[in-house]
């Protein structure tokens, strides 16, 4: 019954959004067009998908058979919390949370936004278009309320993959970044029609900022997860999926930047609505790669051609109504030189690397779908391919970032800016010296990255110290930059430590036998047996030592799922400052006394985490700034 | 300069450098790729030894066999196994702990390097990551083997 009214919502959905969709392409064909209030729309599609969003939690939360999706990802067994976040692991309900996130997008913008009246409703006519498309795409493709009879007694299984509190909040995270650009993209495509006021800027900038921090989240939830449930010892596989979100995260990257300059200097403002509308395309191109199952990715869903199709459709139209209006739009503004030693120039250079960047992950991505259906070759490009390219990119991307934020607006002279920051220069010989006397062992690629990212590190905190030099409290502005720069050079250490100066170890370890990895002694003192609510565990348990001292317990497992018949590793870590310890269990030996133990060390692990939430933080402030600057 | 001819000159060396870079970008892309071939193409294929490919195909039933090797001091296993595109076998060893999904009688792509003739050295075994899904070129394997069934 409540499944029912869960779709009738969704069909209601789908009717009153198309009142705007109409309205948008009636009004290129004929401009004396009939008017809504599309405010009113929104505000109807948001209730609506919500109610529908609900009944199916709650056909999830009590286990209703009847539905399909609930059958294939849900079981009577399964813990509360893994029934709710269940509905978003699968993909029918992944894309209702979607949808469920773009109304809600268009929801708060109606509400919350400094704009017009008649901007509000020309963007929100375009918000309510895509959705009527998306919710389109889900009532014809991908129903989650579709039924089958007779229905089965007990469900599947969620995969056990996703049965973790990580994963949990991943993918809501995730769409938050996505779809909020859909916003950005309205506001952007309206603002062409509108004849592109300067005031838009200020209208799109706490979106940017807001879709930003979500996404970057999103992706390092992602990560995180795939560290410690994957039991790869990894944090970053260069899957198809995991690029996917990287290419809208780059050149929102990009958009971020240029925004500030877009606002305070009133130029960059096509280039704004080129990286808006791209930024958005790319999100729905992450999506199709993931939907339509024509890459080989780990995270694919069970697929169906007709959705690629689809969402194929769907993409090309986007992409396209978005460029006609970019070609079509009524205002030209005038040019304006920039100098490359200023403000401005370092900010177009940060958005040539970010764009170079995108466009080499996508080429990466997207070629094994081009040779495979123009050569009928079957290949895949793999993590040396991004490594190699990634890498000498960095150093002038990381030059101008230390660089850039010493710049003067307008004009500056390179003389005069080395003699600003000869201090700092003098500071990053004795880092450089420092780092390679403490870790001259090691290969130089690790030193070099991690002697960049503590120049990242240093170069943020001299700025602050100008500041307090002259008697002066930081700008919140500035300080939001110093924090997320921060953010990226604790990142760089965090990669290069877990990518180059990893240790791994992989044996037959007897019960009682001790390995030494790094500066610890990991004794492995047995296997138990756990039973958990709906798996069996066998749980291996190390005592960790360090000088003959036991400093902690480590339990990794080997999980079996009843209902599924799947088998997952749950890794052990102990986190330190310096690096992690993971341990990963394996298989017994015939004998019963041996097992196979993975054990990794990986330094600087955490600080990638911690990076993460730098990059949050100083986006939160950026958006809190852009909020009350109004 | 005059305007017009400083303008055609930045646009110039912008169009030099994006070529210069795509050109980069292609090279690196063709010393990178990954290929992937089925156990028969490995035997007619001249391949590359010091090149890492990827294999895929069925494990054969009761082909796993595992053994104790000591390499520097560590006890490790090495496992061995049998994939088979139903046309031609090939065995392939691989030192480390197999995904969870692993079985006989299921997909699996190996990646790693050729050793010998028929003999494979995996660095990497990728089994399916979940129930329902399964990597395109395991999906053709197994229509094939259905057909023949």
């Amino acid at each position: 019954m409540i499944s029912e009214i869960g779709f009738v919502f969704l069909i209601l959905t789908l009717i009153i959004s198309s009142f705007s969709f109409a309205q948008l392409i009636y009004s290129h064909v004929n401009s004396r067009s009939f008017v809504f209030s599309h405010l009113k729309i929104t505000n109807l599609i948001f209730f609506f998908t919500l109610s529908s969003f609900i009944c199916l939690t709650y056909s999830f939360l009590i286990s209703d058979f009847s539905l399909n999706v609930v059958a294939q990802n849900s079981n009577s067994q399964l813990p509360r919390i893994y029934k709710f976040t269940g509905v978003w692991g699968n993909h029918e309900g992944s894309i209702l949370l979607w949808l469920l996130v773009m109304t809600f997008f268009g929801f708060l913008f109606s509400k919350n936004s400094s704009a017009t009246e008649e901007f509000k409703n020309n963007v929100l006519k375009i918000q309510n278009s895509l959705c009527f498309l998306v919710v389109s795409f889900i009532i014809f493709t991908s129903n989650p309320f579709e039924k089958s009879f007779p229905y089965p007694i007990e469900g599947g299984d969620l995969n056990p993959l996703l049965q973790d509190p990580g994963l949990a909040i991943h993918p809501p995270f995730l769409y938050l970044g996505y779809v909020g650009f859909s916003i950005i993209y309205s506001i952007s495509v309206a603002a062409l029609s509108d004849g592109v006021k300067k005031y838009f800027i200020k209208i799109l900038k706490p979106w940017v900022f807001i879709s930003w921090i979500f996404l970057t989240c999103g992706i390092g939830l992602g990560s995180w997860w795939a560290y410690y449930e994957l039991g790869w010892g990894g944090f970053w596989f260069w899957d198809p999926v995991e690029n996917a979100s990287l290419l809208p995260w780059l050149t929102a990257s990009a958009l971020l930047h240029t925004i500030v300059v877009a606002d305070k200097k009133k130029i960059f403002i096509n280039w704004t609505i080129i990286l808006s509308i791209l930024t958005f395309i790319l999100s729905l191109l992450g999506t199709f790669l993931v939907r339509s199952g024509v890459l080989v990715s780990v995270h694919a869903f069970a697929n169906d051609p007709t959705r690629g199709v689809y969402i194929l459709l769907l993409l090309a139209s986007i992409s396209f109504f978005g460029i006609f209006k970019y070609i079509n739009k009524n205002v030209q503004f005038g040019r304006t030189n920039i100098s490359l030693i200023s403000r401005e120039g370092m900010i177009s250079l940060n958005n040539i690397f970010m764009l170079s960047l995108t466009f080499t992950i996508l080429v990466g991505t997207i070629y094994p779908l081009f040779a495979s259906v123009l050569f009928n070759s079957k290949i895949s490009v793999g993590a040396p391919f991004f490594n190699s390219i990634l890498m000498p990119v960095m150093f002038p991307f990381i030059a101008g970032m230390i660089i850039g934020p010493f710049t003067k607006w307008g004009k500056d002279d390179l003389i005069f800016l080395l003699n600003r920051i000869k201090f700092l220069i003098l500071c990053f010989f004795i880092i450089s010296l420092l780092v390679w006397y403490l870790n001259y062992k090691t290969p130089i690629l690790s030193i070099i990255f991690i002697v960049l990212g503590c120049w990242i590190i240093f170069s943020s905190l001299f700025e602050v110290f100008q500041f307090i030099n002259k008697k002066l409290r930081v700008p919140k502005k500035i300080f939001a930059q110093i924090i997320a720069h921060i953010g990226i050079g604790l990142l760089i250490i965090g990669a290069t430590g877990s990518s180059i100066l990893k240790q791994e170890k992989i044996q037959f370890q007897e019960v009682g036998q001790s390995l030494k990895i790094k500066n610890f002694d990991v004794e492995f003192l047995g296997v138990k047996k756990i039973e958990g609510p709906n798996y069996i565990s066998q749980m291996g348990v190390f005592s960790i030592k360090k000088q003959g001292e036991q400093i902690k317990v480590l339990r990794p497992e080997k999980r079996f799922y009843n209902a599924g018949k799947q088998v997952t590793t749950e890794a052990a870590i102990h986190s330190s400052i310096f690096g992690d310890l993971y341990i990963a269990i394996g298989d017994v030996h015939e004998d019963k006394t041996k097992w196979t133990t993975r054990i990794w060390f990986n330094p600087f692990t955490i600080w990638i985490w911690i990076g993460v939430f730098f990059l949050a933080a100083g986006g939160s402030l950026s958006f809190l700034n852009s909020l009350s600057r109004k | 300069m005059k305007k017009k001819n400083k303008r055609l000159f930045t646009i110039l060396t912008f169009m030099a450098l994006f070529a210069g870079g795509c050109a980069i970008l292609l090279i690196n892309l063709r010393e990178n790729l990954i290929f992937f071939y089925s156990p028969t193409e490995v035997f007619e294929k001249q391949i590359d030894r010091t090149q890492m490919i990827r294999v895929g195909g069925m494990v054969k039933d009761e082909s796993i066999v595992k053994i104790i090797k000591t390499i520097e001091g560590r006890q490790l296993e090495e496992i061995s196994f049998v994939i088979t595109d139903f046309k031609k076998e090939l065995v392939i060893s691989y030192i480390g702990i197999l995904p969870d999904l692993f079985k006989e009688g299921q997909g699996v792509v190996v990646e790693g390097f050729l050793k010998n003739v028929g003999k494979f050295e995996a660095k990497t075994v990728l089994a399916k990551h979940d129930e329902n899904y399964m990597p395109p070129e395991i999906k053709d394997i197994k229509t094939i083997k259905d057909k023949k069934i």
